[in-house]
């Protein structure tokens, strides 16, 4: 408990800074067009040397001024506030929805690893299933997260802030739901233990009864068997580390195969194919990948989580 | 020797040319300009003597400007505060509105020009003067005072990143810095 206490502490620690340097450093701060302030400060010419020219100009300068005026107070009108509860609200659902959904698969594709760990003759995929499905989460959903966040229209700084706090309960849902199925799995194995312990003493029991027997009621020793060679049940604690070692590397693998394909191939392909491909490949689509700073730091925090 | 205008030094033209943004060319333009300006008995000492605000405003360059009084007041180191320009002030003027003055000065210099109470800040009275500036002096062509407090809390909604009110030098420099016009429009040459 206190584990998992200071590692979601230090996780929101964390956040909270990152968010706080989106808002004051990075370039995605305030920014859109200063249009109101740029049309005060760099409106007037001051070339202008004739009486006529300048008249011209406060005339065009005011009816500007107009305009942008009804243009902001047209813009704020037309927020329709139902409208956009609705959609925030939509886009919510659709996200813990998701949630859910990827806690569900977690817990779904642990259990299938229990029934494939009885089986002997499994694939590569089947067995790193788990591993695979978690790290594949990971990356797939704060993408999907931020697709729908498009619905929600705040500005940026609090989008920021929003995508920020579902990719913390992403992760940290995903690694209670895998640990909590690990505990299933522990439990199971525990009773799996106890009940061989229990046999294993009644066997010695019935054996102690045949050998007496045998011996025609004589206090005969039972032979002498070594405490360390009592039959004990699956290890556990074993299985567990496995698990985590298996997840840890393959994450690793993951990002590693991401940023070779996400960013490196990336730029190369749009760099190459740019030449000869219809529309501008570096403006639009498949753009060079942004260093998405508190996606990546987010990430480093999850992996630290999961050594401790 | 009373017809001819005084001429100016070689040494003072170079240390001009160093201490500002302007070519020997521009300098030497100036220097006619300005002494044009001046009474016929000032000419011969030029540093010493000051042309009054009224003179300068008939620059042909500053006539039509809306900000030229501010102009002449941020300019002058005068001491009795009329906005009277000695030739160094002028130059300094002219330095600073043209061409090679970078993007620091020139923000610099159109902060100070724009804070009318000259207390280094920009609050909702300056920026009311200047948008009357900006919309010329007659009744017609000014904005009525719904319109004016829109666009003064627009733009401090816009450009007041600390929210307290009032835009100060930074904050100012930032929203210039990423004006694409600004340079090119805060200029002036003789």
């Amino acid at each position: 408990m206190v584990g998992i206490g200071s590692f979601g502490y230090s996780l929101m620690v964390v956040i909270r800074t990152m968010a706080n340097n989106a808002d004051v450093g990075g370039g995605d701060g305030e920014e859109g067009e200063f249009t109101f302030a740029w049309k005060m400060f760099t409106s007037w010419d001051y070339l202008i040397g004739n009486a006529e020219t300048a008249d011209n100009k406060y005339a065009s300068i005011t009816t500007s001024f107009k305009e942008s005026i009804v243009d902001e107070q047209e813009n704020q009108k037309d927020e329709n506030i139902h409208l956009r509860r609705f959609l925030r609200v939509l886009a919510n659902f659709l996200i813990t929805c998701s949630l859910g959904g990827s806690g569900y698969l977690i817990y779904f594709v642990v259990k299938r690893s229990q029934e494939f760990a009885t089986r002997d003759d499994l694939s590569w995929y089947e067995k790193n299933e788990l591993e695979i499905v978690m790290s594949l989460l990971g990356l797939v959903c704060p993408p999907l997260f931020e697709t729908i966040a498009e619905l929600e229209d705040y500005h940026p700084r609090i989008a920021l802030k929003w995508q920020l706090g579902r990719i913390f309960a992403l992760f940290l849902g995903n690694l209670y739901t895998f640990l909590f199925a690990l505990f299933d799995e522990v439990n199971n194995k525990l009773e799996e233990e106890q009940a061989i312990k229990n046999a294993s003493i009644w066997a010695m029991k019935e054996y102690y009864a045949n050998y007496t027997r045998l011996l025609n009621d004589t206090d005969a020793t039972p032979p002498p068997m070594n405490p360390a060679d009592v039959i004990r049940g699956p290890c556990w604690e074993t299985a567990v580390g496995i698990e985590f070692v298996k997840l840890t590397v393959s994450d690793i693998q993951v990002t590693y195969l991401t940023i070779l394909i996400g960013d490196f191939a990336r730029a190369v392909i749009v760099r190459f194919l740019n030449y000869c491909w219809c529309w501008d490949l570096e403006a639009g689509f498949p753009s060079y990948g942004e260093f998405d700073i508190s996606g990546n730091v987010l990430g480093l925090a999850f992996n630290q989580g999961m050594i401790w | 020797m009373g017809t001819t205008a005084s001429q100016l030094g070689k040494d003072s033209l170079s240390e001009y040319q160093e201490l500002t943004f302007l070519t020997k060319q521009e300098i030497l333009l100036a220097h006619k300009r300005f002494t044009e300006l001046q009474n016929r008995d000032e000419r011969n000492h030029l540093n010493a003597t000051r042309v009054p605000m009224e003179k300068i405003l008939t620059l042909p360059e500053l006539k039509s400007n809306p900000f030229r009084k501010r102009i002449c007041h941020v300019f002058s180191t005068s001491e009795a505060k009329d906005g009277s320009l000695t030739f160094e002030d002028f130059l300094d003027l002219l330095s600073a509105f043209s061409d090679s003055a970078t993007l620091e000065i020139k923000s610099h210099y159109a902060f100070r020009i724009f804070d009318f109470d000259d207390d280094g800040t920009l609050d909702c009275g300056d920026l009311e003067k200047l948008v009357n500036c900006l919309t010329g002096e007659t009744d017609d062509t000014r904005l009525t005072s719904d319109e004016m407090r829109q666009l003064i809390s627009n733009i401090l909604e816009e450009s007041d990143i600390d929210k307290d009110g009032t835009v100060n030098l930074s904050e100012f420099q930032h929203v210039i810095s990423r004006s694409p016009d600004f340079v090119s429009s805060f200029k002036i040459v003789l």
